[in-house]
């Protein structure tokens, strides 16, 4: 168990890492759809099993499918990523094994005999957590939804006044 | 520990059997219905037509283009067979006929019909042609919608059942089938599993007459096989979820368990197959005009009003 949290986590961050350093828009959104995979995985191992079936839902089901489907529409293989250029290429190899030198010694020393797996959460606890104390944050985040949505509505009926004569 | 493995494999092959079979008993129900001969020349009553197109799809030149990205051109087919053939192992037949009991039962399938969304986007993309691509725009527009109350169609019936577990679910229905309470939950799933499974009237992607076979315009031989039995293998898995979800399972008189789950999942599929012999292709832009207007209401206030009458017991 400690041995496979230790392992994807390590992936996570180093499929992380590959889709900021990644040339091409669309592979590096495939490296971030890999990375939320792993990240639901550790989830998954911590016993959490909703908060990892919600991320591949919502994560890798909704909002990387929009961004690739952005990708698709606007035709962007051309543009590349501005952080790619060839000659900087080791600085930023140095800069990775700097994070990853960083990262085992947080995982190897730190966290030796801190205790990684606490099953505690479910959905009963969430939604006493969300309602009860966090109840503010909720209700400002859901105004701002509402008002995200009535400003979409606003600016396509200003670009397009036909829009609902199907 | 062999009794499991054989119970598994045994159980895999049927399905994959019987989704293959589908492609016949399809083609063949549809002539029923549009009064025209199905394929009735191989075999007793063309029952040997599967044999002739797997013989087809084997000899054919399976090739890779070579202006395609070809890993994602491998993996496409193989996610668009397995995501969903993958929800097969999570469905109970009956109080003890399953393979796997999980807790989350029906965020597997959601989590699964997410993941089988890239198979479609990786096809088109990988592909490396304007066809193929505008076929999988429309696919993932269509799917993207059709997602959000995909999930938000259930939660009326989990409300209800206090339990993501399918055993849960179908216990909760021992008194009266969910289709019934639920009727409009039960509508717009229905509705956005068609859409899941591309099947007309949601068949988008695969619009013949505009877009030339859309997202598997470039595959041939077994890769465009497997596209084609996941679409059956995903119609299979949402009529059993159906079944599970709305029309209570295993529970009828007379009729042991699991014979009167395969009933009621024999008359989805059928209904499926009716749905695509009597509709026609509407246009893509309503498609999602009935998605957001019409339906996404629906199932928010569906949701609403379940939330309430719960609350007051």
């Amino acid at each position: 168990m400690y041995l496979a949290f230790y392992c994807l986590s390590f992936l996570t961050v180093l499929f992380t890492v590959f889709s900021i350093f990644q040339k091409n828009v669309m592979y590096s959104l495939l490296y971030f759809f890999v990375s939320v995979l792993t990240t639901s995985i550790i989830f998954f191992l911590l016993g959490n099993y909703l908060i990892g079936s919600l991320q591949i839902i919502i994560y890798a089901g909704a909002i990387l499918v929009l961004f690739m489907f952005v990708v698709m529409l606007l035709n962007v293989d051309e543009l590349e990523n501005q952080l790619y250029y060839p000659k900087y290429s080791y600085v930023f190899f140095i800069f990775c094994m700097i994070f990853c030198i960083f990262g085992l010694y947080k995982m190897f020393f730190c966290l030796y005999g801190s205790y990684v797996f606490k099953i505690i959460s479910n959905m009963h606890v969430l939604g006493k957590m969300l309602f009860e104390p966090y109840i503010l944050i909720v209700e400002f985040v859901s105004i701002l939804l509402l008002s995200i949505i009535v400003i979409i509505i606003l600016i396509s009926n200003i670009q397009n006044k036909n829009i609902l004569d199907v | 520990m062999i009794y499991c493995f054989l119970h598994i494999f045994c159980t895999v092959l049927i399905i994959v059997f019987f989704g293959a079979m589908l492609s016949f008993i399809e083609r063949r129900l549809l002539g029923l219905f549009q009064n025209r001969y199905g394929p009735n020349r191989v075999g007793w009553f063309g029952s040997l037509q599967l044999i002739a197109d797997m013989i087809k799809m084997l000899f054919k030149e399976d090739w890779i283009p070579t202006f395609s990205r070809s890993l994602l051109f491998v993996v496409a087919p193989i996610i668009a067979f397995i995501s969903l053939l993958l929800v097969m192992v999570d469905i109970p037949w009956d109080n003890n006929t399953y393979i796997i009991d999980l807790n989350i039962g029906i965020l597997f399938f959601l989590i699964m019909s997410a993941l089988s969304v890239y198979s479609i986007l990786f096809a088109g993309w990988s592909s490396n042609n304007k066809y193929a691509l505008l076929g999988a725009i429309r696919a993932i527009a269509q799917t993207l919608s059709y997602e959000v109350f995909l999930g938000l169609s259930i939660m009326g019936v989990i409300i209800k059942a206090h339990s993501f577990n399918l055993i849960d679910i179908v216990n909760s229905q021992q008194y009266i089938w969910n289709i019934i309470p639920q009727f409009f939950g039960f509508m717009t799933f229905l509705v956005a599993g068609l859409a899941l499974c591309h099947r007309h009237p949601f068949d988008q992607p695969e619009s013949e007459q505009e877009l030339a076979d859309g997202y598997h315009i470039e595959y041939s031989g077994m890769k465009f096989g497997m596209f084609f039995i996941g679409q059956y293998l995903s119609m299979m898995v949402t009529s059993a979820i159906i079944t599970i979800m709305f029309l209570g399972g295993w529970f009828g008189p007379w009729l042991p368990g699991y014979i009167w789950f395969l009933l009621k999942n024999i008359v989805c599929i059928v209904f499926f197959i009716l749905l695509r012999a009597a509709l026609p292709r509407p246009r893509y832009d309503q498609i999602l005009y009935f998605g957001w207007i019409i339906c996404l209401p629906i199932t928010l206030l569906n949701l609403i009003f379940t939330a309430f009458f719960v609350l007051l017991h």
